[in-house]
């Protein structure tokens, strides 16, 4: 198992008018056995900065490296690197077992390896009773699980995944969600792993890296960054329902542009400082979530159901002070 | 009444397409050489006759000329289809994924060499094989042949690489293969329907091939098939039955050929690689 370091990595790309920077000064750092998650809204960087640590993509500025050596020369099959593509990328004209075999294969492994490694990669994935299946008769969890046991048995020193989960139906998705992070415990492998689902980043991530138009806007644990965004882009990005934003003056703080509130930091109560017109109330069983007109300003509000009031009627509320985000007229946090 | 109309219509067009070949395959087993003879009559005693002297048919030296000139079309066809297969799997492959200097060029050169028909250059390599001492050569054919065949055999293939997902050639090369072994082990493989089309296309090309043939061999032990086809032609008289005979032999191993690679033909290999 690997450590990475990324040192000031750019990237362009050739567009209509000049370069456009794809990737701008990214640095990041993953300790071994980590699991980082990449996320961001689509197009903003995530696929390239992973084929650039897979040494698909020419590395312009910057150093990737690998437990402290410089990576970026290296072709990528010399760098112990597996990756699982979102397209999965199995070899169609094999069966599951050859396409566990393949890599194996390539490096000239002994016969007696390969089936060891291959038939521990099956037992891993749960997928033993394929084995002699081509692709196309697999369904998409089942091609999943192909392409996670095809990067298991090269034993890498690292792994990437790309948006692995998002061509599967959300309980697939929710169930393998699970089942990588239970792979990630018992192997204790380094793993990056690109996604835009806030849900599988929250969840699997031991940190969570997100990136905005090519570059890195905060790196932290889950909790971190729930707790303590770094600009509103981050505020908004994690959490369902979104936090709330509104004017600082609307809420009568002073020292700050917008404030960002989480919609279950609000409570309500009849003597409350605040209220607003209930519009609507989305029941999801335990909790339910409830839509305030206050002035002209919206805000959301996530409750326990029995505390929820009833539509129509004008429900006072409070909120934790403590759990009140600050930031600047440039979007980022006041500590 | 529309079933009747279409049917009507469908046994029309059937007669119509096989009249012609009905009509051949009825003068090469009929014993006469004329044309008329095999027009009409309907009790006519079918014999073999004329399939046993195209097949026997030797030169005044005495040398079996048939199976030399089968002989000389199979290696033709063989050849052809080997160098242009080779030669268009790997320029298809290059030209569908690295970029390079001239790549532009070639495409555009190989389309434009499939402007022209190809008695329009049949001068100018007359010439050239002169020079280089091969006419009367298969090997001179070879050649010729395969410059035809190329570019389009690349056009299509470059189609079917270029439809093959970057994804998995990118896996090989994180698996630890080489750019050859994308190609060899994962591009070829699945490429098979589209190779079995550009070889049935090469080999038919060289088969069927008669006017380059015809001006580049002047002796009947260098003529491949259709050129001794045409010898039965003559200039006063014509020998229909031997004609006849000689060509549904020319066209069996097409026809053989047809069916065989037909389950290639239609294809499909990719299905299930990438998600779906
Ligand atoms: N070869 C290329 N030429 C020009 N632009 C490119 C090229 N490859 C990627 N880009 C651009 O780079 C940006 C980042 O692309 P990338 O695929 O890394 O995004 P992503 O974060 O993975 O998005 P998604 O979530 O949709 O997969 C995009 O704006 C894309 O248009
Ligand atoms: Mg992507």
């Amino acid at each position: 198992m690997a450590a990475v370091a990324i040192r000031g990595l750019g990237k362009d790309a050739a567009g209509q008018e000049g370069l456009i920077p794809i990737l701008h000064n990214v640095s990041l750092d993953v300790a071994d056995g980590e699991l980082l998650v990449l996320v961001g809204p689509s197009g903003c960087g995530k696929s390239t900065l992973l084929r650039c640590v897979a040494g698909l993509e020419s590395i312009e500025r910057g150093e990737v490296q690998l437990d402290g050596r410089r990576i970026n020369e290296l072709a990528p099959g010399a760098r112990d690197v597996a990756m699982v593509f979102q397209s999965y990328a199995l070899y169609p004209h094999l069966t599951v077992r050859e396409n566990l075999a393949f890599p194996l294969r390539l490096r000239k492994e002994p016969e007696s390896e390969i089936a060891a490694r291959v038939a521990e990669a099956l037992e891993l994935t749960g997928i033993s009773a394929l084995v002699d299946r081509r692709p196309s008769q697999l369904s998409g969890g089942q091609r999943q699980r192909v392409a996670i046991g095809r990067a298991l048995v090269r034993r890498p020193r690292l792994f990437l995944f790309d948006e692995p989960l998002s061509n599967l139906d959300a309980s697939l998705r929710a169930r393998m969600r699970v089942e990588l992070k239970r792979l990630h415990a018992r192997l204790r492998a380094t793993m990056i792993y690109v996604t835009h689902d806030q849900v599988e980043a929250m969840t699997l991530a031991d940190r969570i890296a997100v990136m905005r138009s090519g570059q890195v806007e905060q790196v932290g644990t889950p909790r971190e960054l729930y707790d303590r965004p770094a600009n509103l882009f981050v505020a908004r990005f994690l959490g369902t329902p979104e936090i709330n934003l509104v004017p600082a003056e609307a809420l009568g703080v002073v020292g700050a542009t917008t404030l960002g509130l989480r919609p279950e930091d609000i409570y309500f109560e009849d003597r409350g400082p605040l209220a607003g017109t209930v519009e609507l109330v989305e029941e999801l069983g335990r909790t339910s979530i409830v839509h305030l007109l206050v002035g002209d300003q919206r805000i959301v509000a996530l409750v326990e159901s029995p505390q929820a009031p009833q539509p129509g009627v004008v429900a006072s509320f409070r909120w934790d002070p403590e759990r009140l985000h600050r930031f600047d007229q440039h979007e980022q946090r006041i500590a | 009444m529309r079933r009747i109309a279409v049917h009507s219509i469908l046994i029309a067009v059937s007669i119509g397409v096989l009249y012609p070949v009905l009509w051949v395959v009825k003068m090469a087993f009929t014993p006469s050489q004329t044309f008329a003879g095999a027009s009409t009559s309907w009790n006519f005693h079918p014999t073999l006759a004329n399939f046993h002297d195209v097949v026997s048919s030797h030169d005044l030296a005495g040398r079996w000329l048939f199976g030399r000139q089968l002989a000389n079309s199979i290696v033709v066809a063989f050849a052809v289809t080997f160098v242009g297969l080779t030669l268009s799997t790997s320029a298809a492959y290059a030209l569908s994924r690295f970029r390079f200097r001239g790549r532009e060029a070639s495409l555009r050169a190989f389309l434009i060499s499939q402007m022209f028909p190809g008695v329009v250059t049949s001068i100018p390599l007359y010439v050239l094989l002169d020079r280089l001492g091969l006419l009367n050569h298969l090997a001179g054919l070879v050649l010729v042949y395969a410059t035809t065949a190329v570019p389009f055999c690349v056009f299509m293939l470059k189609g079917y690489f270029d439809s093959l997902p970057r994804e998995l050639e990118e896996a090989v090369l994180l698996d630890g293969g080489t750019h050859f072994d994308a190609f060899w082990r994962v591009a070829l493989p699945l490429a098979r329907p589209a190779l079995a089309v550009t070889a049935l296309f090469s080999f038919l090309t060289a088969w069927n091939e008669f006017i380059l043939a015809y001006i580049f061999m002047s002796q009947p032990t260098a003529f491949t098939l259709p050129v001794a086809i045409q010898r039965y032609v003559g200039e006063y008289t014509t020998e229909w039955g031997h004609f006849a005979a000689a060509a549904i032999l020319v066209s069996l191993p097409v026809m053989v050929l047809f069916f065989a690679l037909q389950k290639h033909l239609v294809g499909g290999l990719t299905a299930g690689g990438i998600k779906g």
